[in-house]
């Protein structure tokens, strides 16, 4: 009884009101990176930047909060990209609930990564701007919901 | 005479109401063969337009968007009674275009595939895709997954060439991946469960007026060595346009933020540094007003503590009376004067004085305590002390400030929300929030106790570990979103809020483990 009323405590903490809030681009950990693109093109395999989640997972049933097994596991939640300039690589940010999500894609020599939040933004761009000129970060990313 | 009655019929025969107007609306309980170019297997119904087959069909715009292009906004509501279905909005479609497994044509589309409803058909959850089609090839943009409900909405809109979608939410989420530049806008289904249905369409054009600008001369900043407050008298969008969105603030030229309230909180700045903010309000299609701007300058000054009082000297003929005051008596006078709070040992000119500081305990000791200087009242319940077989003890507690006003040269503002607990009221075992600097990387972790009071994790040891020289010593390791005690135990902080709460990207924890590795979820 006392660890239900424990749990359900717990739970109704996570909707308090504060007075931070963290802004909608930065929510979550994420990573920008450069990746080769994947898929046909076809509606069943659309083009998409190599590790991001397809076919989609079936939606976990409105569980506001994953369960530990879930948040363990770490799975990519959010992606958005634009293409490079010659429409070879997918400039690209993933999200994740769990950091651990990334760790294939930060395992992968062959994928330049940076994490939002340890890389400045400065140096971000620069070296995103060999593949895409005039690549902001101001114009780039999701906003999550 | 005749021209005041023209004026008045013209007046009698104008809308009573103002704001943003869909230029068409259906509800599709039929379909309008002079309003849409169908394809595909589509049924309609008194509860709007159902596609039950897996390769379901469309229906496309034939009304032409007014003042011409392809830039336009379709918001769609959807019945959604039980499971499953796939429901699109298009933009920029072809006639006839399709996703799914007779996918065709070319389209922008926001499409929401196999919502899930628990076991109680309450809560639901389902991914959103933002596909793109050009020349037969299709591209997934963006693909997240987000709540859904019976009659919810979801709305699209291309304006200026970003993307801009509403997944049954009042703030749009952008993408710049470059629109297809022709097409109408439309709607689709396939797979969709008895009951289900799309059961209103909307079609807008773009507002193109910007909202008004920022009152720069009313733009106000409340400077202290580590926090610039600002705050601004609220904007308001054409009386026809979309509506306000809310507001972008920038510093020194980069992109700072956002806000959907008339006031923001820069917590990264250092002493001595000197800032120029700027502020654009911006409306629902993300028309910018021109930015509204200040300079600051955040203070150096080194504050004198309050002073220790040394013992009273005793005035030849006997001991003080009690209306003497301090200067009488010889003490040091105590730096204090009304608007001009202490400095607390965390280093900040903060008026707020929070948290457990050396100097004494402003917000969060526990119990009820009332600040002298600034006049707040803290008090803090405990309500449970969930205790582990080794001792380890966590608080859970309620909590109460008045720190949620702010006086400005405009007048007072309400910087708490409400959100069931009373204004001022927080209920938790502990929180980390990460405060992001203009840079785009972490400046430091902001830790709340049990009591709400808050504690800077400013040291990095380097590994992305953060503690506290703040009198508290718990440290935040933001790889794996776990905090460490000093007695070993720790709180795994599983619980994010999301950002259409006000505590958005604040984290919680979900488990609670000792040092045995004992623990409680």
């Amino acid at each position: 009884m006392t660890q239900r009323l424990f749990t359900g405590l717990l739970l109704l903490a996570g909707v308090v009101c504060a007075q931070h809030s963290v802004d909608p681009k930065n929510l979550y950990h994420r990573i920008v990176c450069v990746t080769p693109l994947t898929g046909s093109g076809t509606a069943t395999d659309p083009v998409r930047p190599k590790y991001a989640p397809w076919p989609l997972p079936v939606p976990q049933m409105g569980t506001p909060t994953p369960s530990p097994a879930v948040q363990a596991q770490g799975e990519i939640i959010a992606f958005s990209y634009v293409l490079s300039d010659d429409g070879q690589h997918a400039i690209v940010e993933f999200l994740a609930r769990n950091r651990s999500a990334f760790t294939p894609i930060l395992n992968d020599s062959s994928v330049q990564t940076f994490e939002k939040g340890q890389v400045t933004k400065a140096a971000i761009e620069t070296a995103i701007q060999k593949y895409r000129k005039n690549f902001s970060l101001d114009q780039f990313g999701t906003v999550m919901p | 005479m005749r021209n005041k009655i023209a004026i008045l019929l013209a007046l009698a025969a104008g809308p009573a109401w103002a704001g943003y107007q869909y230029y068409f609306t259906d509800s599709l309980q039929s379909t309008n063969p002079l309003a849409w170019n169908s394809s595909g297997q589509l049924s309609s119904s008194a509860a709007g337009l159902a596609a039950s087959s897996t390769s379901g069909g469309s229906l496309i715009s034939s009304v032409p968007i007014p003042g011409g292009g392809s830039e336009a906004e379709v918001a769609i509501s959807i019945a959604l009674k039980s499971s499953g279905g796939v429901y699109t909005a298009f933009l920029q479609a072809s006639s006839g275009a399709r996703t799914g497994s007779s996918a065709s044509g070319s389209y922008l589309a926001f499409e929401m595939q196999n919502p899930q409803f628990d076991a109680e058909n309450k809560n639901c959850s389902a991914n959103f895709l933002l596909l793109q089609s050009v020349a037969g090839k299709v591209s997934l943009l963006s693909a997240f997954s987000h709540s859904c409900r019976d009659g919810m909405r979801m709305r699209m809109a291309v304006h200026n060439g970003t993307v801009l979608i509403w997944p049954d939410q009042a703030n749009a989420m952008e993408f710049y991946a470059g629109a297809n530049g022709a097409g109408q806008p439309g709607i689709g289904s396939y797979g969709a469960p008895s009951g289900n249905a799309i059961s209103l369409v909307q079609l807008g054009a773009i507002d193109q007026i910007a909202p008004s600008a920022v009152n720069a001369a009313k733009l106000t900043a409340s400077v202290f060595r580590t926090r610039v407050e600002l705050v601004w008298p609220a904007a308001t969008d054409d009386p026809n346009g979309i509506g306000l969105a809310g507001y972008w603030v920038y510093r020194d030229g980069l992109y700072l933020g956002r806000t959907s309230n008339p006031y923001f909180t820069d917590e990264t700045v250092k002493a001595g540094e000197t800032h120029s903010y700027a502020v654009k309000a911006l409306d629902g299609h993300f028309n910018f007003a021109p930015p509204a701007a200040i300079s600051i300058t955040v203070p150096t000054e080194e504050l004198t503590p309050i002073a220790t009082t040394p013992p009273a000297k005793v005035p030849p003929g006997g001991p003080a009376s009690p209306a003497a005051s301090a200067s009488d008596l010889g003490r040091p006078t105590a730096h204090v004067t009304a608007g001009t709070p202490q400095a607390d040992s965390g280093g900040g000119l903060d008026p707020r004085r929070i948290g457990v500081r050396a100097l004494g305990s402003y917000w969060g000791g526990g119990g009820e305590n009332i600040d002298a200087v600034s006049g707040n009242l803290n008090l803090t319940i405990p309500l449970l002390n969930p205790t582990s077989r080794n001792g380890t003890t966590t608080t859970i507690a309620l909590s109460y400030n008045s720190q949620i006003w702010q006086k400005s040269a405009n007048g007072p503002t309400l910087l708490g929300q409400d959100t069931g607990f009373g204004l001022g009221w927080k209920l938790q075992a502990g929180a980390i929030v990460p405060v992001w600097t203009v840079n785009n990387t972490i400046d430091h972790y902001l830790y709340s106790d049990a009591t709400g009071a808050e504690y800077s994790l400013s040291v990095n040891n380097g590994s992305n570990v953060w503690t506290s020289q703040e009198g508290v010593y718990v440290s935040f390791d933001a790889n794996a979103d776990k905090l460490y005690f000093t007695d070993g135990s720790y709180w795994s902080m599983g619980c994010v809020a999301s950002a259409a709460e006000d505590d958005a990207g604040t984290m919680y924890p979900t488990n609670l483990y000792d040092t045995n590795g004992d623990g409680l979820s």
